[in-house]
């Protein structure tokens, strides 16, 4: 019989925006409460993928795309997203960009991963390239305006919105984590009623970790290019350089601890894209935690990292 | 220094904050249709806060399906990968996919048999005894045969 304090474990793994999706529930709360918002908790990823994927031509970033030098009102997540989108932009310089969309496209990055379908690249003038300074919100009106032919891919960011979102469904729980594939935020304690223990990927070894770390009520993303290559060019990766329009080739692996998983998920991408020293500056110019590792396998990290890994 | 950190971490937890409070309607289908009897029927049903705001532009579960070629119901689908056997249901509400259940790997047990269940458990336990992994965000391709196998049955 259960007594009061038995905790027990809930786990389901879903497919959303490319990638799985898990999520573990650890509470003495009854089980139908602990399902019913786990089933919330995934409401936000069909909810995030069905407004950000531009892999779906019936999205809402998909029309947007499709509607040039006009403001487009948007919904509060597509507007919100795309002004975060905007601030790391702008923060990093540039080196993270919402406006890379077409040239993942041009290296192949554009197949729908349940149906197969493939959208096919729309041509834009090379001679104009465009960046996120050609995105125009509008707060009062809750407007985005594209003012030049350009595809919007929230890909570095939307996983981790949809985790954010979805650590609002569990948060009365003694603990719990959700791992959309390698981005991760672990709330409360582990089953041993401890902080929840955090490995990183070895990114050159499938079945080890490089490193770990204990982690309570926080979010923790990987940039990695050893993952999703380009189905079409040789050597390609998806972390493409927005200034260069190359896959960056200085870094490997870029590891970043924050608040929130959406923080983590696009600052995981900038500090890779800007490489072991700007990457790490930058990380540290935002108040986040990172470790970076080149293809040497030579590792970057932030001053309190080392305290992390201790 | 601090000041600019601080600006980031405040932006971020504002934009969550708006869009969760916003809300967003969907039909209720995903984990609960694991645990009910298949056919159950769907119900429209808004988050935790506030308004019913409604996308201005429509991506509502009320649209024609783009793909057009999807019967309503669950199917189930099956492959072997790097992994080992993954199951899926897959499950069509008004002809668009709105859940892809990873169907071995969901359950409910005990904290006392702490058996990896998760794909991602599996990697975890094996790699260094952690409870889970951060990396490169992994594709699905390890569960393509298993969700065309499934989609194949939703087209027939």
């Amino acid at each position: 019989m259960k007594t009061k304090h038995t905790k027990e474990s809930l786990v389901q793994c879903q497919l959303f925006m490319d990638t799985v999706v898990s999520i573990k529930i650890v509470s003495s709360r009854a089980k139908a409460e602990m399902e019913r918002s786990m089933a919330r908790a995934f409401t936000a990823f069909y909810h995030v993928e069905s407004v950000c994927s531009r892999f779906n031509n019936q999205s809402e970033i998909s029309l947007l795309s499709s509607l040039i030098g006009t403001p487009v009102p948007a919904s509060p997540t597509l507007f919100e997203a795309v002004c975060f989108a905007w601030e790391v932009a702008d923060f990093t310089e540039g080196a993270f960009d919402p406006t890379i969309g077409n040239t993942l496209e041009l290296y192949g990055f554009n197949r729908d991963y349940l149906t197969g379908y493939k959208s096919v690249p729309k041509t834009f003038n090379a001679k104009s390239p465009v960046s996120y300074l050609d995105i125009d919100l509008n707060k009062e009106e809750q407007t985005i305006l594209l003012r030049k032919p350009l595809t919007l891919d929230l890909g570095a960011i939307a996983k981790g919105l949809a985790v954010d979102l979805a650590v609002k469904e569990l948060s009365q729980f003694e603990g719990f984590f959700i791992d959309a594939g390698g981005d991760i935020f672990a709330g409360g304690l582990n089953e041993y009623e401890e902080p929840w223990n955090i490995g990183i990927q070895h990114p050159n070894k499938k079945r080890e970790i490089i490193h770990s770390f204990h982690l309570t009520n926080m979010a923790v993303c990987t940039s990695g290019c050893y993952e999703r290559l380009s189905p079409t060019r040789k050597d390609a990766h998806h972390l493409i350089n927005p200034h260069s329009r190359l896959p960056q080739s200085d870094s490997l692996s870029c590891t970043v601890i924050a608040p929130f998983t959406m923080m983590a998920d696009a600052f995981s991408t900038a500090a890779f894209i800007l490489g072991a020293e700007k990457g790490i500056q930058q990380l540290e110019l935002a108040g986040l935690n990172g470790i970076l590792i080149t293809p040497t396998l030579e590792m970057f990290m932030t001053k309190e990292m080392r305290r992390y890994l201790a | 220094m601090a000041k600019m950190g601080h600006k980031m971490v405040t932006l971020c937890a504002a934009a969550i904050g708006i869009i969760y409070s916003a809300g967003y309607i969907v039909t209720e289908p995903v984990a609960l249709a694991q645990i009910s009897p298949p056919g159950i029927i769907s119900t429209q049903k808004t988050s935790n806060a506030s308004a019913d705001t409604s996308t201005p532009v429509s991506s509502s579960t009320s649209s024609v399906a783009t793909q057009g070629q999807y019967h309503d119901g669950t199917y189930n689908g099956q492959g072997s990968n790097r992994i080992g056997t993954v199951k899926v249901a897959v499950t069509v509400r008004q002809g668009k996919i709105i859940s892809c259940q990873v169907t071995n790997s969901s359950t409910h047990y005990s904290v006392s048999a702490i058996d990896p269940v998760l794909p991602s458990e599996v990697v975890a336990r094996q790699s260094g005894n952690v409870d889970v992994v951060s990396g490169a965000t992994r594709s699905t391709e390890d569960f393509q045969t298993a969700v065309q196998q499934a989609l194949d049955q939703a087209q027939a």
